[in-house]
């Protein structure tokens, strides 16, 4: 009788003991967020048509992505140590309403998030854009780079700062809108131990 | 007296073992007859043959992440079992098993493997609930499915020949599959690629099974 309950604990007592060594992880390898048409203003100068010698500037935007809608809770809040959080890519695709009907004024473009005082670049594009392209699309400088520790209450605000380069005679569009998506991989793991002390 | 004489008397007295006297040899065995025979003892009972052991059987086990699971067994050898059953926790699936039983007594260990798989059910609805994702969210958590590997050891109590019981611990490994969906939120388009959960987990397992 004692060996038969033996037998019985003995499994027991091993996952009890083994609960730092059992684990679950899951993995979203992407989940693209599209967010309604945004507006950005660009400086003009006062000017509609750029001078002799073409016009140069700097303008700055913010999108909101809501990345708690498509990601569960479990995936991105908590400890930078086992919560995975990547940029894929952006993607801003100029509509027709927009004031500025391609982006051939644009010259270099960088994407960042912040929190707090910590603040992380994403992404940067120069060297300006093909003749009457509608769409920008760029990748993350860093593919590795975890960036869960940027969100705030389940949203991701990135900033775009960029360059403004028309050359002389062109029209100064007074703002460019596009719908902007954004595209990002989550990955967690916890152990059993973590989950029963409710540490993350 | 001469020793070699009475030497040589007393040699030609003593009854020889394999030329013995007819006479003599007729007297003895005339004695012998008149002996009451020996009592014929029984021949030797045969020793009895043991029954072999069944090689079907029925099982009806419930465990994690088994969950309700229905099996035959096969046993090709007395101490080998093979299993494969219809199982059901939130979605119907199989589970095949392979089990050695290397002691034929009323108590014996074993060792088993397993391997399970669950098609798509109600595993998406039980997700959208556990992740936390807002209700408008869960177009985005297309059908599921999961399958597991796992290794035990445990306890079998009961006849081989009959009934048994066991209770079964061990490790296994699970993978769940997600599909991906897309959504409109907030005025938002969203699309999530398939995505998938694994663990490395404790299982247990119990299970009744009758020989026939």
């Amino acid at each position: 009788m004692k060996r038969i309950l033996l037998a019985a604990l003995v499994p027991t007592a091993l996952s009890i003991a083994g609960c730092g060594s059992f684990y679950a992880q899951a993995e979203q390898p992407e989940v693209c967020i599209t967010v309604p048409p945004q507006t950005f203003t660009l400086p003009t100068g006062g000017l509609a048509v750029a001078p002799p010698g073409g016009f140069q500037d700097t303008f700055s935007g913010q999108v909101d992505l809501g990345i708690s809608d498509a990601l569960p809770d479990l995936l991105v809040n908590g400890s930078p140590d086992n919560h995975i959080l990547r940029f894929l890519s952006l993607e801003a695709s100029i509509t027709s309403s927009s004031a500025a009907a391609n982006f051939n004024w644009l010259d270099d473009l960088s994407l960042t998030v912040s929190n707090g005082g910590l603040t992380e670049q994403l992404a940067f594009f120069a060297g300006g854009m093909t003749t009457g392209s509608k769409i920008l699309r760029i990748g993350p400088l860093d593919a590795g780079n975890n960036i869960v520790a940027y969100l705030r209450n389940g949203s991701m605000v990135l900033t775009l700062e960029g360059a403004i380069a028309i050359p002389a005679g062109a029209q100064i569009p007074s703002s460019w809108t596009a719908s902007v998506q954004g595209c990002f991989s989550a990955r967690v793991k916890e152990t059993f131990q973590e989950m029963i002390d409710g540490t993350k | 007296m001469r020793l070699a004489p009475l030497l040589l008397i007393a040699l030609l007295a003593a009854p020889a073992p394999a030329a013995a006297d007819p006479q003599e040899n007729a007297q003895g065995a005339a004695a012998t007859a008149a002996a009451p025979a020996p009592v014929a003892q029984p021949a030797a009972s045969p020793a009895p043959i043991e029954e072999p052991c069944p090689q079907f059987g029925l099982q009806f086990a419930m465990g994690a992440p088994d969950g309700l699971v229905l099996s035959l067994v096969y046993s090709p050898l007395s101490w080998l079992l093979l299993d494969a059953g219809f199982a059901y926790t939130l979605a119907p699936g199989l589970v095949l098993g392979v089990e050695f039983r290397p002691i034929d007594f009323f108590v014996s260990p074993i060792i088993r493997g397993e391997y399970g798989y669950y098609f798509t059910g109600n595993t998406a609805e039980q997700i959208k609930k556990w992740s936390g994702l807002p209700e408008a969210s869960w177009p985005l958590v297309g059908d599921a499915s999961y399958n597991w590997f796992s290794g035990l050891l445990g306890i079998a109590l009961g006849s081989r020949r009959g009934f048994t019981f066991t209770v079964e611990g061990g490790v296994g490994w699970l993978s769940l599959n997600v599909k991906g969906g897309s959504g409109t939120i907030d005025n938002g388009q969203i699309t999530t690629a398939d995505w998938k959960a694994q663990s490395f987990m404790p299982v247990a397992r119990l299970s009744f099974l009758l020989f026939f």
